[in-house]
């Protein structure tokens, strides 16, 4: 097991960041029961690890007996009858899938599924009528459709199950289903949380882990624990005892867009923007989110750039990003970008030396 | 009665025709034109009355009276080349051909392995079918011998009367008959000889064996690619063994009709032909110059009253198809001189008969021709298109004609500028495009927007100059903007419109996509590259779609086996950029735990398929390339042809 999933804390009260969110969510539910939610944040600041404990906070160990199902869900909608292949994962309180994975036939699953839950409701001990969580992943993908019949489908079958919703920005959820939730926000740990949690896993797994190594990687994960915990892991198999100046793995996509970076940096012309157009396909087949490459991307040229560009450059980043949520193939966005900072770093260049 | 009037109607007509005569005369364009108008009008009236004579013999004629006069036979059979001196056709086709036509001739009847087959292709009128039969006719002691298809059973006459007609497949039929000339090379051939033989001045002087040339005019058409292997095939072994000269005309139709995609059968054809050992000749679309000349020697012998501007206007929209073209000529003719003559709606009662059957036989035809007749009354009315062939464009040489960014040279600027009113930057000036507008350029190749916009954006970097990067940035900056607005396109529309009721902003939405693309790559492309051959690529876009799909499949169906483990799912994207990287490290030492060995081998498996996927993914883009490239070669040749019109006006 990896160490990610080895020392996630399972109970509010054991989470090391985000203590007082984790406090304030246990006397959410202490009544039995909550709104529906909606966490937003960066990747690996800790809201999958909040939901998981606040599930166990509602319900108890037995929402940890979990289930993984691959199933073909049947949908009619209207005269059409479609078929979509989803993975769950699901114990007698809980259901968790991806519902962006559906691609554009997302909103018919996100009904389809919740009424399918409304249909079974768990009793509680109790006897009573009590109601099951859906928890649904990466809602800023979905469809605005889909969002617009979530709405509906939230306010339908709100007494039957609650929903857990959970994304990085909510500013691409609609202003409609974001007032229906109880909006969380989940900020990135700082680096002191990182080194913390970091020295913690090397205690626990008896390991030595001088204090400068642990701000290197903490340093290097950019604010994201799960990165910073998976990096210790790596440096661990790469070299033990850790030494003060040991490298920090990181990902080889990282090292391919810092090959890109220089690649654009070092000549401006339509025959390196053509090689640069292969190495970008490259990262996106290998499924790298084109936000995160044009981010990447930006932070590498920047290093590399002159103060007086730094601003134009940022402007263009963000105006391309813009467009790439617009439109409709990322590699057009990111290419003009690239294309754009050719031109005017040629420009620069000119200008400058002559 | 009905033969009575009709009688009627050839009479009145005549004298209609002769009012007309008189009337049309003050819009004819010079004197000279008028001239040749009213002889021809005599003419005219000695045809007709003499068809109304036959007519009164031949009382089951009926129907067909008025389009029976005698000098209908089409032009194109009247006008057909007879000699070399004749033919349009680039000199040097015509010279391949005829060599092998004299070596494969010399050497016939020995036996040698292929060179056999001259294979022909080319697009509909290129002249094939003309320079083959006048070659022959320059050749005194060679025949042609022409294959005539059988009349095919329909396979419902089959079903219908099964008993009697047995079903034979054309291409079958064609397969036996290929494998019938193969092994009884003489038996049809000497015997048609031996009854020409007799009357042919050529046996008394002492000629005793005259050449076969086989003239194989008409491939089946085939469905499906298990008929096509198997006629390949057969034209392959035929193309080894047959031991007299053969040659097989193959139009080249289907990139006319569909506008993309290579014609699979032709170039199968082709391809099968060629590796049994058979020359290829390929024939480009006859220029315009070179079918305005034809045109021109037509209408001085047929004394037709059409102005020089028709003329040329019919020689351009034939998009290179002679025949065409030909046919254009002579209903524009015909038309002006008796059809126009006789439809007088205001005039007398009977007339109204004679239309309404013609009507009844040839739907829509009548209504064209009023329509024509009302244009060529103008005579100035050069933009209808009717009459004249829809043009049409490969996808590549639309996509050729907006890279290579013609403009109209510093020469020409002068009278391109005066247009503008207002004073633009230096910067934001361009010359005036020279060529058609490049909205119609899409709606020729008979493209989606997003299709073109992923043509163009695969290949504008090659037609950029080195130090245009500049260039590029504004281009890649319309091709973002074109993406946003594809986006608002339905999914299940395709660009082509069927009513004005369709129309909505989706659609508008694609069409200025498309309009933007085009032409921001022409205004962007300020710095173009040096001319040069450059072979045009299929995007990839699309497949990096479908790897990206895949991969995001693998990736979800491993995520089944963490999940397991940390009790939660991770996005495909937390899997790709966070988990599989550190995967990969940590997996590379042996780890205890099952489940952990699971991870490393699938992270090895991880690494082969990325390695498999982008190597098939480069064998899918070879693939993809050589067929654009045979594409592409066509486009260029007719590219080449263009600029070989000066030589041709010399020749």
């Amino acid at each position: 097991m990896l160490w990610v999933d080895k020392y996630r804390p399972h109970a509010l009260d054991k989470v090391m960041v985000h203590v007082e969110e984790a406090q304030q969510l246990k006397q959410l539910v202490a009544q039995g029961d909550c709104p529906h939610l909606l966490f937003y944040g960066p990747s690996g600041a800790g809201k999958k690890t909040l939901i998981i404990a606040l599930l166990r906070e509602m319900y108890g160990a037995g929402a940890e007996k979990i289930k993984v199902e691959n199933k073909p869900w049947k949908i009619e909608a209207g005269t059409r009858k479609l078929e979509v292949e989803l993975t769950t994962i699901s114990s007698n309180y809980h259901v968790e899938l991806n519902p962006s994975d559906a691609g554009f036939q997302d909103r018919y699953v996100v009904q389809e599924i919740i009424k399918e839950m409304a249909k079974s409701r768990p009793l509680d001990v109790a006897g009573n009528k009590s109601f099951k969580v859906l928890v649904l992943n990466e809602v800023d993908r979905l469809s605005k459709e889909a969002q617009h019949s979530l709405r509906r489908t939230m306010e339908k079958y709100s007494s039957a199950c609650r929903l857990i919703l959970c994304c990085n920005s909510a500013s691409k959820v609609i202003e409609a289903v974001r007032s229906r939730c109880l909006n969380i926000r989940i900020s990135a740990p700082s680096k002191e949380e990182i080194v913390k949690v970091l020295q913690h896993v090397a205690k626990k797994e008896g390991l030595q882990l001088p204090l400068g190594f642990a701000a290197r990687i903490a340093l290097s994960s950019n604010r994201n624990l799960r990165r910073a915990i998976l990096s210790l892991e790596a440096c661990k198999v790469h070299q033990y005892p850790f030494t003060e100046d040991q490298s920090v793995q990181s990902a080889d996509w990282e090292q391919y867009i810092v090959e890109i970076a220089s690649d654009i940096v070092n000549e401006q012309s339509p025959k390196r923007l053509f090689l640069v157009r292969g190495k970008l396909y490259e990262l996106l087949v290998n499924c790298i989110p084109p936000e995160i490459v044009l981010k990447r991307l930006l932070l590498e040229l920047m290093k590399k750039l002159d103060s007086e560009l730094k601003h134009e450059v940022c402007h263009w980043a963000a105006y391309y990003e813009h467009r790439m949520q617009r439109g409709q193939k990322a590699i057009f966005h990111l290419e003009a970008f690239v294309a754009k900072f050719m031109s005017i770093y040629k420009r620069f260049l000119i200008a400058t030396f002559g | 009665m009905g033969k009575k009037r009709r009688h009627t109607f050839i009479f009145l007509s005549d004298d209609e025709d002769a009012d007309n005569a008189s009337r049309q005369q003050p819009a004819a364009d010079n004197g000279g034109a008028s001239q040749a108008s009213s002889t021809s009008f005599h003419s005219h009236i000695y045809h007709s009355e003499k068809c109304g004579l036959a007519k009164l013999e031949n009382v089951d004629f009926g129907v067909k009276c008025p389009t029976q006069f005698p000098d209908l036979q089409p032009w194109t059979d009247k006008y057909s080349p007879r000699e070399i001196s004749d033919l349009v056709v680039h000199a040097k086709k015509v010279a391949d051909v005829r060599e092998w036509m004299v070596t494969t001739l010399k050497t016939t009847g020995k036996p040698h392995d292929g060179g056999n087959v001259l294979l022909l292709s080319g697009p509909t009128g290129a002249g094939k079918t003309a320079v083959v039969h006048v070659l022959v006719n320059q050749f005194q002691e060679v025949e042609l011998c022409e294959w005539d298809p059988p009349v095919p059973t329909l396979w419902k006459e089959h079903l219908h009367v099964n008993a009697d007609i047995p079903y034979i497949s054309k291409v079958d039929q064609f397969i036996d008959f290929l494998s019938k000339v193969k092994k009884y090379s003489g038996l049809p051939l000497v015997r048609k000889l031996t009854n020409e033989g007799n009357r042919s001045p050529l046996l008394k002087s002492g000629l005793t064996r005259m050449h076969k040339v086989l003239l194989i005019d008409d491939l089946p058409v085939v469905h499906g690619r298990e008929l096509l292997n198997k006629l390949c095939h057969c034209l392959r072994n035929f193309a080894l063994s047959v031991q007299f000269p053969t040659i097989v005309i193959a139009t080249d139709f289907s990139e006319e009709e569909h506008g993309q995609g290579t014609s699979f059968l032709t170039v199968d054809v082709a391809e099968a032909l060629e590796s049994g050992g058979a020359k290829k000749v390929l024939f480009n679309p006859i220029t315009a110059n070179a079918v305005k000349k034809v045109l021109n020697k037509i209408v001085l012998a047929e004394n037709c009253s059409i102005s020089s501007e028709s003329v040329s206007f019919i020689a351009e929209s034939c998009g290179g198809d002679i025949r065409h073209a030909i046919n254009c000529l002579q209903f524009l003719c015909v038309g002006f001189n008796s059809v126009s003559g006789t439809w007088d709606p205001g005039g007398k009662n009977i007339l109204y008969e004679t239309p309404k059957r013609r009507r009844g036989l040839r739907n829509g035809t009548r209504n064209k021709s009023k329509r024509f007749i009302k244009c060529a009354a103008s005579a100035s009315d050069h933009t209808s298109s009717i009459g004249c062939r829809d043009g049409s464009l490969s996808l590549f040489h639309a996509l050729g004609k907006v890279l290579h960014n013609k403009r109209l040279t510093e020469n020409d600027k002068d009278s391109g500028k005066s247009n503008i009113s207002f004073i633009l930057k230096d910067e934001l000036q361009r010359h005036p495009l020279n060529m058609e507008a490049p909205e119609l350029l899409i709606s020729q190749a008979h493209v989606d927007a997003a299709s073109f916009l992923y043509f163009l954006h695969e290949n504008v970097l090659e037609f950029v100059d080195e130090e245009g990067i500049e260039d590029v940035s504004v281009a890649f900056t319309y091709f973002s903007d074109v993406d946003c607005l594809l986006k608002h396109k339905k999914p299940n529309t395709s660009g082509i419109l069927h009513t004005l009721d369709e129309i909505d902003s989706g659609h508008i939405a694609e069409a200025v996509a498309g309009s933007i693309a085009a032409r921001g790559a022409l205004f962007a492309n300020s710095h173009p590259s040096k001319p040069r051959w450059l072979s045009l690529r299929a995007p990839v876009v699309r497949q990096v779609d479908r790897l990206l799909n895949q991969k995001k499949a693998e990736l979800r169906a491993k995520s089944w086996r963490v999940s397991i483990d940390c009790s939660t799912m991770f996005t495909h994207n937390v899997q790709a950029t966070e988990l599989e990287p550190f995967y990969k490290h940590i997996g590379c030492t042996s780890f205890a735990t099952g489940q952990s060995a699971n991870i490393a081998d699938s992270s090895l498996s991880f690494v082969d398929n990325e390695l498999n996927s982008s190597l098939s993914f480069l064998q899918d883009e070879d693939l993809l390339s050589n067929i654009m490239a045979i594409d592409l070669s066509k486009a260029m040749d007719a590219d080449i042809m263009e600029k070989s019109d000066d030589e041709i006006e010399e020749w």
